[in-house]
C-alpha cells in the first residue's frame, strides 16, 4: 500500500532531512584529510573518500537551506512576524556570535596544527599557496547566510505585500508555476539556471569544489547567495503547497538515479580528485566548462528533490531515534570541527589505512558529541537556545493526537470513546479473495472482546491488521490512538499467537526476560512466572516442553510487558483443565486491572465465561455484536426439557417447534415460541414432570448467526 | 492517551538482550556453534601447521606463505557463522517468531542486528583460536599488531557474510537453508584460493568470491604486501556491495513476509 505523507508526517520527514544534512557535514569534513591538504594531508589517501566528499558537497547545503526556508515560512505563519524574528535571533544569531567566539579559536588552531604537520618545513610556502583570507567565519558561515536570507526574505515579502502584489494574484500565479514546474519535471533545470549562469562566468571558480564556500569574509558572495537564496526561497514557497509534495515523493527514485548519473558525468569531466595545480581549468575549453556548470547545478536539484522524496517515502512516521538525532544535529554540527580536524591531524602519520582511520575518526567524534549533547545540552539552557525548548533526557514520545488526530477523517477523538483499538470500514483482499469487507470493530479500555467466527471468517486477518503484521487495502486501523506500524503504539500491546515457535534453546525465564526488555514498565519476572502458573517449567528449555506447557510460556511472554491491550489467539488450545482455569483466572485479573483483551476462540464456553462483549464475524463481515446475553437473545429459540410420555413425532408437528429428541424418558424440544409449546405440553400430558426451559446457548446462537451469514 | 516512549537506555538494553540471547541460543545449539568454532582451528592445525608448515616455507613463496595460510583459515572462521546464521533465521521465519516480534514492540531491526552480532561473536572466538595457534605454532612472520589488524578486519568482515546468510534465511525454508548455505560456502571456500593452489584457469575467477575480497582486505590493511593482489579499497567496496545487496534484499523480503 502506498500513501502520500500527511502534513504532520511531512514534518517528521523534513526534520529528519534537516538533521541528516547537518550530520553529513561531519562526514564530509572527516573525509578531507584523505584527499586534500586542509586541515591535514593523511599518509593514506583515498579516491573513494574524495568521491564521497564530492557527492555530499554537491547537495548538502542546498538541501539544508531549502528545509530552512520551509520551516521559516511555517514558523512565520504560526507565530507572526515579531515572534518569528525573536525566535530566529535567539536560535541563529546567538549561536553564530557565541559559537564563533568559542569555536573559531580551537577550529583554527586544529587546522593550523594539521597544516604544520603536513608542511613541517615549508610553512611560509604553503601559506602563500592559500587564497587571501578575510574574516574567518569558519563553518559558522551558514548561520550568517541564514540570518541574511531571513532579513532579505522578510524585506522582500514586505515589498511584495505592500507595493507589488497587494491582491495576492502574483503569488497565486507563482504557486501555479511552481506546481507545473515540478509536475512537468523541468523544475530542477529552472532552479539550477541562476547558479549555472553565475558560476559559468566566474573565472575564479574552483570547479571541483562546487559552490564556493563563503567562509572567508563578511561581504556576501554572489555564488553562495544565489545558490542558497534559491534553495531558501523555493523552500519558503513550497510550504504553501500540497500537490508538489506528492510529486516529489512519487519521483524519489527517478530523481536520485538522474542525480547519481549527473554526478558521475561531472566527475568524468573534472576528475575524481581535485586538481590543485589548475583548479579553475577544465579540458575542452568554455563549452566543456558550460556543460560542467549545467550538469553540476542541475544535479544539485535532482539530489535535493530525490532525497526529500526518499524521506517522505520512508521517514514519514515518527521515530524517537530519528527525532533525537535530528534534535542533536544542530549541536553536533556546531561543535564538531575542532574534534574532527584535531583527530585528523593526530592520526595523519599513523601507519594504518584510511579505511581504519576514517571510520575511527567518525566513531570517536560522534561518541564525544552525543555524550556532550545528552548531558550538557539536551535539557539545559544551551538546548533551549538551539532547539527552542528543553527536552527531557530520553527518547521523544509522540502524542496520540499528533499521530492520529490530524488525519483527515480521523473520526472521534480517542478520549471520547476510550477505544484502545479500532478497525474503521477496513477491507483486506488476498488476490481475488476478500478476507475483510468494510469491517468496523472496536475494543474499549478494560473490555474483553471475544471475536468469534468459523474458520476463514477473517478473525486472524483482523488481528494481523491490529498488530501491524498486515496492512489494510482500504479503511483505517488504529491501535492505542495511532498506527499499529509505530513501535511506540506496540509498547502497550501483548500478543499470544495461535501458531508460533519461540526460541527452542532458551528457557521460559529467559524468554520472559528477553520480551520484557521491549517494554517500558514490565512485570517483574517472578510475578510473570506466577501469573502464568509456570513454576518449575520456567527453567526448562522451551524446545523440550509439551504443547500445553509451550502455550503457558507463550502466555507468560504475552503478559510480561504489563500490556494495556492483550491479543489472545486460541490461548487455551492444548491446555489441561487445571491450566485452562488458571489462565482464565489470570485473564480476569488482568481485565480487572484495566487491560483490554481481544480473545479469539473456538471454545464458546470460554467466550461465555470471560467476554464482556462478543463479535461474530463471518465471510469478512461483522454479523452481530453485543454482550453474551444480547447474543443469546438474538436467537429467539429456547430449549425445553421434561419427563413425558408424549411421542416426539407428535410434538414435532406442533407450530413453533424446531427440533425434538428423546433421551430415556426425557423429551428435549427446541422451539421459537417456548410459552405456547409449554402450555400445549401441559395440556397434552397431565403427568408431565421435571419441566425446564433454557435460553439458547451461545453455541446455538453462534451456529445460527453464522449459518444465516453463509 | 499518549504513547510512552522507551528511554534510550532501555532501547539499548533491548538490543543488548536480543544479542545476548541470540548468542546464548547459538552456543547451546551444538550443531551450530561447535563446528564453526572447532573446524577452522582443526583444519588450520592440520593443513596450515602440520602438513604445510614444514615444507611450504621452502616453496616459491618462501616463509611468507605461513602468513597467507593463517589469513586464509582465519577467513574461513569468520565466514561460517554469518553464512549459516540464515539457518536460524529461516527456522524463526517458518515458526512465525519473526511475525510475533514484529507485533511486539521489539526495537526496529533488533533480530537482524542480534544475528549479525552473534555471528561476529562466534567468528571472534573462532578467529581468535586460529590466531593463537598461528602465533604459537604457525611460523608466521607477522607482528602481533598485524595479527590484531587481521583479527579486527575479519570480525567486521563477518558482516557481509551474515548479510548473505540473512538473504538465504529470508528466501528458503528452514530445512533447505543448511543445504543452500553449503552450496554457497563450499565452492566459495575452495575456489577463492585462500589455502590451496588453484589451476591457472580458475585463478582469474577468484575475484567473484567475497571470501577472496575479505582475505585481501585483511592482508592489505595489515600491510602484507607479498600477498596483496588488489587494492584494499576495491576489496572493501565489493564487500560493502555484497552487504548492501544481500542485506537490502533480505530486509525487504522480511519486511514483506516476516
Amino acid at each position: 500500500m502506498t500513501a502520500t505523507a500527511r502534513p504532520d508526517e511531512r514534518l517528521h520527514a523534513l526534520d529528519a532531512v534537516r538533521g541528516a544534512a547537518l550530520l553529513l557535514g561531519i562526514v564530509l569534513h572527516a573525509t578531507m584529510s584523505f584527499f586534500f591538504v586542509i586541515p591535514a594531508r593523511d599518509d593514506s589517501q583515498s579516491t573513494a573518500l574524495a568521491v564521497l566528499f564530492y557527492a555530499i558537497h554537491t547537495f548538502r547545503l542546498s538541501l539544508f537551506f531549502l528545509i530552512a526556508g520551509f520551516f521559516g515560512h511555517l514558523v512565520y505563519h504560526r507565530r507572526g512576524m515579531r515572534a518569528f524574528a525573536k525566535d530566529r535571533a535567539r536560535r541563529i544569531v546567538v549561536p553564530l556570535t557565541v559559537g564563533w567566539l568559542l569555536l573559531a579559536p580551537p577550529t583554527i588552531a586544529a587546522v593550523a596544527w594539521g597544516l604544520s604537520r603536513t608542511f613541517p618545513t615549508a610553512a611560509s610556502g604553503s601559506a602563500q599557496a592559500l587564497p587571501p583570507q578575510g574574516f574567518p567565519l569558519v563553518h559558522l558561515w551558514f548561520l550568517y547566510y541564514l540570518a541574511l536570507l531571513y532579513i532579505l526574505v522578510l524585506a522582500g515579502r514586505w515589498v511584495v505585500e505592500t507595493a507589488v502584489d497587494r491582491t495576492g494574484r502574483l503569488r497565486g500565479t507563482m504557486d501555479r508555476w511552481l506546481r507545473v514546474g515540478l509536475s512537468s519535471g523541468v523544475m530542477p533545470v529552472l532552479l539550477a539556471a541562476p547558479l549555472a549562469g553565475v558560476l559559468c562566468f566566474d573565472a575564479s571558480w574552483v570547479l571541483w569544489f562546487g559552490i564556493p564556500t563563503p567562509d572567508n569574509g563578511l561581504a556576501p558572495q554572489l555564488p553562495a547567495l544565489v545558490a542558497y537564496g534559491t534553495a531558501f526561497t523555493f523552500g519558503w514557497a513550497l510550504h504553501r503547497q500540497q500537490e508538489p509534495w506528492r510529486v516529489v515523493e512519487r519521483r524519489w527514485l527517478f530523481n536520485l538515479v538522474i542525480a547519481a548519473g549527473l554526478t558521475g558525468l561531472c566527475l568524468v569531466l573534472v576528475g575524481v580528485v581535485p586538481d590543485l595545480a589548475a583548479p579553475t581549468a577544465i579540458d575542452g575549453g568554455p563549452s566543456m566548462r558550460a556543460l560542467y556548470a549545467a550538469a553540476f547545478t542541475v544535479s544539485i536539484w535532482y539530489w535535493t528533490l530525490g532525497l526529500i522524496g526518499l524521506a517522505l517515502r520512508f521517514w514519514a512516521g515518527p521515530s524517537p531515534v530519528r527525532r533525537y538525532l535530528a534534535d542533536s544535529s544542530y549541536w553536533l554540527y556546531l561543535v564538531h570541527p575542532p574534534i574532527v580536524f584535531g583527530l585528523q591531524a593526530l592520526v595523519m602519520h599513523l601507519p594504518f589505512s584510511w579505511a581504519i582511520k576514517f571510520p575511527a575518526i567518525l566513531v570517536v567524534t560522534m561518541a564525544v558529541l552525543l555524550v556532550s549533547y545528552h548531558w550538557l545540552v539536551r535539557s539545559t539552557l544551551i538546548g533551549e537556545i538551539l532547539n527552542g525548548r528543553r527536552y527531557p533526557r530520553k527518547l521523544p514520545a509522540f502524542a496520540a493526537d499528533a499521530a492520529a488526530g490530524a488525519a483527515p477523517g480521523a473520526g472521534r477523538p480517542v478520549a471520547e470513546t476510550m477505544d484502545v483499538a479500532a478497525l474503521d470500514r477496513v477491507t483486506k483482499r488476498y488476490g481475488s479473495t476478500i478476507a475483510l469487507d468494510r469491517l468496523s470493530l472496536s475494543v474499549g479500555s478494560g473490555e474483553l472482546l471475544a471475536l468469534l467466527g468459523p474458520n476463514g471468517a477473517g478473525k486472524t486477518t483482523a488481528i494481523g491488521l491490529w498488530l501491524g503484521t498486515l496492512e489494510a487495502d482500504q479503511g483505517r486501523v488504529t491501535l492505542l490512538g495511532g498506527s499499529p506500524l509505530e513501535v511506540a503504539r506496540r509498547l502497550g500491546v501483548g500478543v499470544m499467537m495461535q501458531e508460533v515457535s519461540l526460541a527452542p534453546m532458551l528457557t521460559g525465564r529467559e524468554l520472559i526476560v528477553l520480551t520484557a526488555g521491549y517494554y517500558p514498565d514490565p512485570f517483574p519476572v517472578e510475578e510473570v512466572i506466577a501469573l502464568a502458573g509456570l513454576g518449575a517449567l520456567a527453567d526448562r528449555r522451551y524446545g523440550g516442553l509439551s504443547t500445553g506447557q509451550k502455550r503457558q510460556v507463550q502466555f507468560a511472554v504475552a503478559v510480561c510487558g504489563r500490556p494495556r491491550l492483550l491479543f489472545l489467539d486460541e490461548p487455551t488450545v492444548g491446555l489441561d483443565v487445571e491450566a485452562r482455569e488458571a489462565m482464565w483466572r489470570t485473564i480476569r485479573t488482568l481485565r480487572r486491572d484495566g487491560c483490554a483483551i481481544v480473545l479469539t476462540t473456538h471454545y464458546l464456553e470460554e467466550a461465555e465465561a470471560l467476554a464482556d462483549r462478543v463479535a461474530v464475524v463471518a465471510r469478512g463481515r461483522l454479523v452481530a455484536q453485543g454482550s453474551v446475553e444480547e447474543m443469546r437473545a438474538l436467537v429467539a429459540r429456547r430449549r425445553i426439557s421434561a419427563v413425558s410420555a408424549l411421542g416426539i413425532e407428535e410434538i414435532r408437528a406442533w407450530p413453533g417447534v424446531v427440533d425434538v429428541a428423546r433421551e430415556a424418558r426425557t423429551v428435549h424440544v427446541t422451539a421459537f415460541d417456548a410459552e405456547s409449546v409449554v402450555r400445549r405440553l401441559l395440556q397434552a400430558d397431565p403427568t408431565l414432570s421435571n419441566l425446564e426451559v433454557k435460553q439458547a446457548s451461545l453455541a446455538e446462537a453462534f451456529t445460527e448467526l453464522t449459518r444465516e451469514a453463509a | 492517551m499518549t504513547a510512552t516512549a522507551l528511554p534510550i537506555r532501555r532501547v539499548l538494553r533491548a538490543y543488548a538482550l536480543e544479542t545476548r540471547f541470540e548468542i546464548v541460543g547459538a552456543l547451546r545449539t551444538v550443531s551450530f556453534a561447535v563446528p564453526f568454532i572447532v573446524v577452522p582451528l582443526a583444519v588450520y592445525l592440520l593443513f596450515g601447521v602440520v602438513i604445510a608448515g614444514g615444507t611450504a616455507a621452502s616453496g616459491p613463496y618462501g616463509p611468507g606463505i605461513a602468513n597467507y595460510l593463517f589469513a586464509g583459515f582465519a577467513v574461513m572462521g569468520a565466514i561460517m557463522p554469518g553464512l549459516f546464521s540464515g539457518v536460524i533465521l529461516a527456522q524463526e521465519r517458518e515458526g512465525n517468531l519473526l511475525r510475533l516480534k514484529r507485533a511486539l514492540p521489539q526495537p526496529p531491526g533488533a533480530s537482524i542486528v542480534a544475528k549479525v552480532l552473534m555471528a561476529m561473536a562466534i567468528a571472534g572466538v573462532s578467529v581468535t583460536l586460529v590466531a593463537i595457534a598461528a602465533l604459537l605454532a604457525g611460523k608466521i612472520t607477522l607482528s602481533v599488531g598485524q595479527v590484531a589488524i587481521i583479527w579486527a578486519v575479519l570480525i567486521v568482515g563477518t558482516i557481509p557474510f551474515a548479510a548473505m546468510g540473512l538473504l538465504i534465511g529470508a528466501l528458503v525454508s528452514g530445512s533447505a537453508a543448511p543445504a543452500w548455505g553449503n552450496l554457497v560456502f563450499l565452492p566459495m571456500m575452495w575456489l577463492s584460493g585462500l589455502f590451496i593452489p588453484l589451476p591457472k584457469f580458475l585463478e582469474k575467477w577468484v575475484i567473484i568470491w567475497p571470501a577472496f575480497h575479505l582475505d585481501q582486505l585483511a592482508l592489505g590493511l595489515a600491510g602484507v604486501c607479498q600477498f596483496t593482489f588488489i587494492p584494499p579499497a576495491l576489496a572493501a567496496g565489493v564487500l560493502v556491495g555484497v552487504t548492501v545487496l544481500s542485506g537490502g534484499v533480505a530486509i525487504r523480503r522480511l519486511a514483506r513476509v516476516g
